[in-house]
């Protein structure tokens, strides 16, 4: 989501006081912003268009429930990682089953040995579409909590602290979250991304 | 050369405080420097593939948008006078709001205005209880019923349950209860939908059904009516109170 504090103010406070045209550009400046959250946190357009539009009319009606301490934005992103986590609880989460990385013809690779050549390949899409899809699965694989931490912290880049505050935990559940969450990932996706000690 | 872990490199990639020792670490060595790279790697391909949205995108949120948003909330409303299920709290509508609130969420022995005695102000808010958990019931059916109609026009009851769904949303908002106004925003967002159901063809109505079953709308107003249920079958053991 775009630091746009300032420019927000003007709109914010005629907003608040039931102006709906000043609030449509506050929608307009931030869904972008709103909905590339809300993917990456479910991983699913159409959850996350769902998302977009309930962070944005939960974000109305608490308009005045709005302290100037943190951006309009940071405040959005608030709401919105917290509708996206709440649509992660209800989903039933598929368990992870990696099998061996293959080539097109189902034979068995080792994933180094494809990664290095560094000229675009048939070997090297194939590498690059089961490298999707198996992040994908292990995403999907993730407890709620895991993944919406581990989304906040390393894709959004927030601080912890905002990330507690947001999924409703301490500082110490979020972080070890995002530790897991690493954990898993890296688990699912080697030996193409070895672990080192 | 002792290595930091993986989680404590982790934290050292992080912009936050308390990882002092392990960013001098890595400045100093290359292996965990590789490490770095390694766990970046994967940090980054976990963030690609987020589908492109288009310049015009807040406008089409907007769009979709406009038609669901309720009133805003002003501060200190007046309660509206042509709804028959709210005259009878007329008299106590500012206490009303407080009590909704403190209600729904057990908050029992949440401050009352004073002048009002603790029998009288009990009953009304058994009063006002009963008359939210029908409300919440009444939508309940309505909901389940809509659901699974694959036709048919706006089911009756919806405007009226719409008006008063707007009064003990803005009742909990006031009352700064946001889990309950959530609900009930929830609810009155999809009451508005099926209102407007008419305009809609069999698909788009197969489209509105499928997304209120993703938002999981009836969960939440089943939960939240069997929180209204338990507080009414409770108890007041606040006060003795005397029957009269
Ligand atoms: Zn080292």
């Amino acid at each position: 989501m775009e630091r746009m504090e300032g420019p927000d103010d003007a709109e914010l406070s005629r907003a608040r006081a039931g102006d709906a045209e000043a609030f449509r550009r506050l929608v307009e400046r931030h869904a972008r912003g709103v909905f590339r959250l809300a993917f990456r946190m479910l991983g699913n357009e159409q959850d996350a268009e769902d998302v977009v539009q309930e962070t944005f009319l939960k974000a109305w009606s608490r308009l005045h429930q709005f302290e100037a301490r943190s951006s309009f934005g940071a405040w959005l992103r608030r709401i919105a990682a917290n509708c996206a986590y709440d649509t992660l609880r209800r989903r039933k989460r598929t368990p992870l089953a990696a099998g061996p990385w293959t080539d097109d013809e189902g034979g068995e690779i080792d994933p180094l040995q494809e990664l290095p050549s560094p000229t675009p390949s048939a070997d090297r899409e194939l590498w690059g579409a089961q490298l999707r899809a198996r992040l994908g699965a292990a995403l999907h694989a993730l407890s709620p909590l895991e993944r919406a931490a581990f989304t906040l912290r390393h894709l959004e880049e927030r601080p912890i602290a905002e990330i507690a505050r947001a999924l409703g935990c301490d500082d110490n559940n979020a972080k070890q979250s995002v530790f897991r969450a690493v954990r898993k990932l890296r688990r699912a996706l080697s030996p193409a991304f070895p672990v080192t000690p | 050369m002792n290595h930091p872990n993986d989680d404590a490199l982790l934290v050292a990639m992080w912009d936050e405080p308390g990882a002092d020792a392990e960013r001098a670490h890595l400045a100093g060595c290359a292996t965990c420097r590789e490490r770095v790279a390694a766990l970046r790697a994967v940090l980054d391909a976990a963030g690609e593939d987020v589908p492109e949205r288009g310049p015009d995108y807040g406008a089409q949120v907007w769009a979709r948008l406009a038609p669901q948003l309720p009133a805003r909330p002003v501060p200190v409303p007046a309660p509206p006078r042509r709804l028959v299920s709210f005259h009878r709290f007329a008299s106590f509508g500012a206490l009303a709001a407080s009590l909704l609130a403190a209600f729904l969420i057990g908050r029992h022995t949440a401050p009352l205005p004073p002048p009002v005695p603790v029998v009288e102000t009990q009953v009304r808010e058994r009063v006002l209880l009963v008359a939210v958990g029908d409300h919440l019931e009444r939508s309940r059916v309505l909901l389940v019923e809509w659901m699974n109609e694959a036709e048919g026009g706006a089911p009756h009851g919806a405007e009226e349950l719409l008006r008063t769904n707007r009064l003990y949303r803005a009742s909990a908002e006031r009352g700064g209860d946001a889990d309950v106004a959530d609900v009930l925003l929830e609810l009155e967002r999809t009451l508005l939908e099926i209102a407007r159901a008419p305009e809609f063809g069999p698909a788009e109505r197969a489209e509105l059904q499928a997304r209120i079953e993703r938002r999981g709308t009836l969960f939440k107003v089943r939960v939240l009516g069997e929180q209204v249920r338990q507080r009414q079958a409770r108890p007041a053991v606040e006060a003795p109170v005397q029957e009269s």
